[in-house]
């Protein structure tokens, strides 16, 4: 674990606490407990490779803020600042699959569990998003965070005429992959990008009503080119998250809390989800 | 055919014991083989190979496998370099190629389902019917499954814009340990984003796929190719890495060290060369030529022996072709002698999309790339890359034929690292392989570099083997990359060669083990693979 000094001994702490039986802190059984961490902070921003180390318990408002500090953007667009990076992990997939590229984790037993380094691999199979999202395996303590450097990019806003145009822009702009986050609500799209796309009308920043919808916490994972889903989700008053350069694109829903399970049980829940796809699914 | 050992739940399914049959499926392309059956070494045959064509055949035979405790490999074309599979003489090998149709293309969504014995290259062409590419060209594309791409976590030569074959799944239907059928689905919360990836990259260990879903892209309708040249492999790499972090998602961005930069000959400025932007997609471009190796065609050898003629140091192709053979166990002296020919790097972008479009936007990426450093190269050194950008899987042959051998090893890490691991690896084995790198598959946050190095030796184990130098080289490589914190597999998995390298331990082997134990607990999925289950 990369952890600062300071940080390295608070999560040793927490780890001592967990995987101790007979210790005084009772063992937390959900993302929540990661409020032990609080506090917390930013621990490194390369500037070479846009990628910023948060520790699971900072919340998005720091993570955002050491980020534009560095001269770089914080790749979700819309999610409520007062929540840490773990519990946003643990409930927005799209995050995790698009922009997280590491984490260092610590699961019930208080192992360690770190997946592999930035960029990509071949190491066998990826933990990431099972280690994080529902049901979480392992407490994020350290998630590595693909940013976007503001001398290269900026923040644009589209203003469309319905959600069928608002959709197809964010389809747009998936399938061409160079915008680095988008975000997008009712007819409005807002983008981080080198440019504009000469297909879309921008308009200005100050005539954007640019909120953080409390139930932009949850997400859920749609078909990356299939417009029809992201029609519906626009016309049901749900915003659409997307990581272009991931080929990724998610709808907000409510955020649920799920509880830490153990890998044993994990492989059961899993196990069962599997099985349960399988006879559900129109293959 | 012994038809008492197949239990009688499978007689129906079309299966084989003859030798010739098992010998087919009997390893992958591990280079370590084929030193060993240059030396006489025979290859060690499974017991009986399967060629299911149903996702019920395959629960079938899995379910008679575990009810006698039977190994089970899932083979696909073989391609593989990792040593993913090695039977025993008990285990059963599932060869999936009669599961090779393209079951449905949604156009309204962009996807297709398809079976995991396709090969890639067919199902290239039964999409661009479609008027869509996946836009996965890896140089095995016709000789490798879609299976096999998604158990290895494969990439293509244009990942650098459509992704790696993860980053395209977006469904897996497979069969687990237990003969269940099973699926995960990226839009399904139940499984999403999380359970599919651990089943991309499984190798086997997991489950065996039957189905894979994937988006497609429709197929691009110009592109544009250019070369440049740089002074330093320094200024070339931040160029990539500029291009990259200003999301400019080349579809080609490919990066060649000094030594290949030589081997591919030397690149004249045509600063006035005007831009030119082709029809068609760029995997369609020269597709008449980009297939397997032709009789003329060259590999690594050649290739050194045609530079060395060029430099007139020797004028007989024989005596060159030996000299380099004994190069090959001397690399010290070559590297000396490499060192001293050039600094020079090339680098290869390409662009695809609408006519109107490439034109808006490649001068303002040419002018880029020059006020970075690069000497305009003109489109012609671009477009030749498209000549041989599917033949290395074919090349290494004649390298084995001199005497020597060639692997190839590709790993990741961020820019920061970039340039002191190359220089690491290349000092750690400078006395063991000539050794090169291109770079290719690049993101915003890092890239894959993709070493190739050749060595020589004797025959036998002795310590001046060729499998002795082999097995220095890769523990040497092995071991920097892990010192510089790299990722050591970035396309061609784990298999049991890499997984050696770099064992699974703490909570990653609890969860893994884990899961292994649920989907697999008998432990007849291609054990030991990436390191998951006791070898049989």
């Amino acid at each position: 674990m990369n952890a600062n000094d300071g940080s390295a001994t608070k999560i040793a702490d927490l780890q001592d606490r967990w995987s101790s039986d007979s210790g005084g802190q009772k063992r937390p059984t959900s993302v929540d407990g990661l409020a032990l961490c609080a506090g917390l902070t930013v621990a490194r921003f390369s500037a070479s490779d846009l990628l910023l180390d948060v520790d699971g318990g900072a919340t998005l408002e720091q993570a955002r803020d050491a980020a534009a500090a560095n001269g770089a953007y914080f790749p979700l667009l819309a999610a409520p600042g007062d929540r840490s990076i773990a519990v946003l992990a643990s409930t927005h997939p799209l995050f995790v699959d698009g922009f997280v590229s590491h984490v260092d984790a610590i699961d019930l037993q208080g192992r360690d569990v770190s997946t592999p380094a930035a960029p990509r691999s071949a190491q066998g199979p990826d933990l990431l998003g099972a280690l994080l999202c529902r049901p979480p395996l392992a407490l994020c303590a350290r998630a590595r965070i693909r940013c976007a450097s503001m001398t290269t990019m900026s923040m644009f806003h589209v203003q469309t005429q319905s959600a069928d145009e608002a959709a197809a822009a964010v389809l747009h702009l998936v399938r061409e992959a160079h915008a680095f986050s988008v975000w997008a609500q009712g007819t409005v799209v807002t983008l981080i990008a080198k440019e504009i796309p000469k297909a879309l009308r921008p308009m200005a920043a100050d005539d954007v009503a640019f909120g953080v919808p409390a139930a932009a916490m949850g997400g859920a994972m749609l078909s990356p080119f299939h417009l029809a889903p992201m029609v519906a989700a626009l016309e049901e008053g749900a915003g659409i998250a997307a990581a272009p350069q991931m080929g990724r694109v998610s709808r907000t829903t409510a955020a649920t809390s799920s509880p830490l399970v153990t890998a044993v049980d994990a492989a059961e829940a899993i196990h069962a989800g599997l099985v349960q796809g399988a006879q559900e699914s129109q293959w | 055919m012994l038809e008492n050992v197949a239990p009688p739940s499978t007689d129906a399914i079309a299966q084989s014991d003859r030798p010739l049959d098992r010998r087919m499926v009997a390893h992958d392309l591990w280079p370590r083989r084929n030193l060993e059956r240059r030396e006489g070494e025979p290859p060690r045959l499974p017991a009986r190979v399967f060629w299911p064509e149903t996702t019920d055949e395959v629960s079938a035979v899995v379910r008679a496998a575990k009810a006698t405790q039977t190994p089970i490999v899932p083979f696909g074309a073989g391609s593989g370099v990792c040593n993913g599979i090695a039977p025993t003489a008990r285990t059963w090998m599932l060869d999936v190629k009669r599961m090779g149709a393209l079951i449905r293309v949604d156009e309204h969504a962009s996807e297709c389902v398809v079976e995991a014995g396709m090969i890639g290259e067919r199902l290239e062409r039964a999409l661009n019917a479609h008027g869509y590419t996946l836009g996965h060209f890896p140089s095995s594309i016709y000789c490798s499954t879609v299976g096999g791409w998604v158990a290895a976590r494969s990439a293509g030569q244009l990942s650098s814009h459509y992704g790696k074959i993860e980053d395209m799944v977006l469904g897996i239907e497979a069969v687990d340990g237990n003969g269940d059928r099973i699926v995960a689905n990226i839009d399904d919360p139940k499984t999403g984003p999380g359970l599919l990836r651990l089943l991309i990259g499984s190798e086997g260990a997991l489950c065996v796929f039957t189905r894979v879903r994937l988006r497609i892209h429709p197929m691009p309708t110009h592109h544009w190719l250019r070369a440049f040249q740089f002074e330093s492999l320094d200024r070339a790499l931040s160029t990539m890495q500029a291009l990259m972090q200003m999301g400019e998602c080349p579809s080609v961005i490919r990066l060649y060290d000094p030594l290949d930069t030589i081997i591919a000959g030397a690149l004249e400025p045509t600063p006035d060369a005007p831009d030119r932007i082709l029809a068609g997609a760029i995997s369609q471009a020269r597709q008449e030529y980009s297939g397997p190796v032709q009789e003329d065609d060259d590999g690594f050898v050649d290739d050194v022996v045609r530079r060395i003629e060029q430099l007139a140091i020797f004028q007989r192709p024989k005596t060159t072709r030996r000299v380099v053979g004994q190069l090959l166990s001397r690399p010290l002296i070559a590297n000396a002698a490499l060192d001293r020919m050039g600094s020079q790097s090339k680098l290869v972008l390409g662009f695809e999309g609408s006519g109107d479009a490439l034109a808006d936007r490649v001068g303002g990426i040419r002018r880029k790339v020059i006020a970075l450093g690069g000497m305009d190269a003109g489109p012609d050194k671009g477009e030749q890359w498209l000549l041989h950008r599917h033949r290395v899987s074919y090349k290494m042959a004649r390298t084995f034929a001199v005497g020597g051998w060639v692997d190839t090893m590709e790993v990741a890490l961020g820019w920061e690292g970039v340039l002191p691991l190359y220089h690491g690896v290349k000092d750690a084995l400078r006395d063991v392989t000539l050794t090169m790198c291109h770079f290719s598959h690049a993101y915003p946050d890092g890239c894959s570099l993709y070493f190739t190095f050749a060595g020589g030796g004797t025959a036998g184990s002795g310590t001046r083997s060729a499998r002795a130098r082999y097995d220095l080289a890769w523990e040497r490589a092995m071991l920097t990359c892990r010192r510089h914190g790299a990722n050591v597999s970035h396309h061609h998995g784990m298999g049991r060669s890499k997984a050696k390298a770099q064992p699974r331990t703490g909570g990653e082997a609890a969860i893994l083990n884990a899961l292994k134990q649920r989907l697999d607990p008998a432990n007849i999925l291609n054990p030991g693979v990436i390191g998951l289950g006791e070898s049989a």
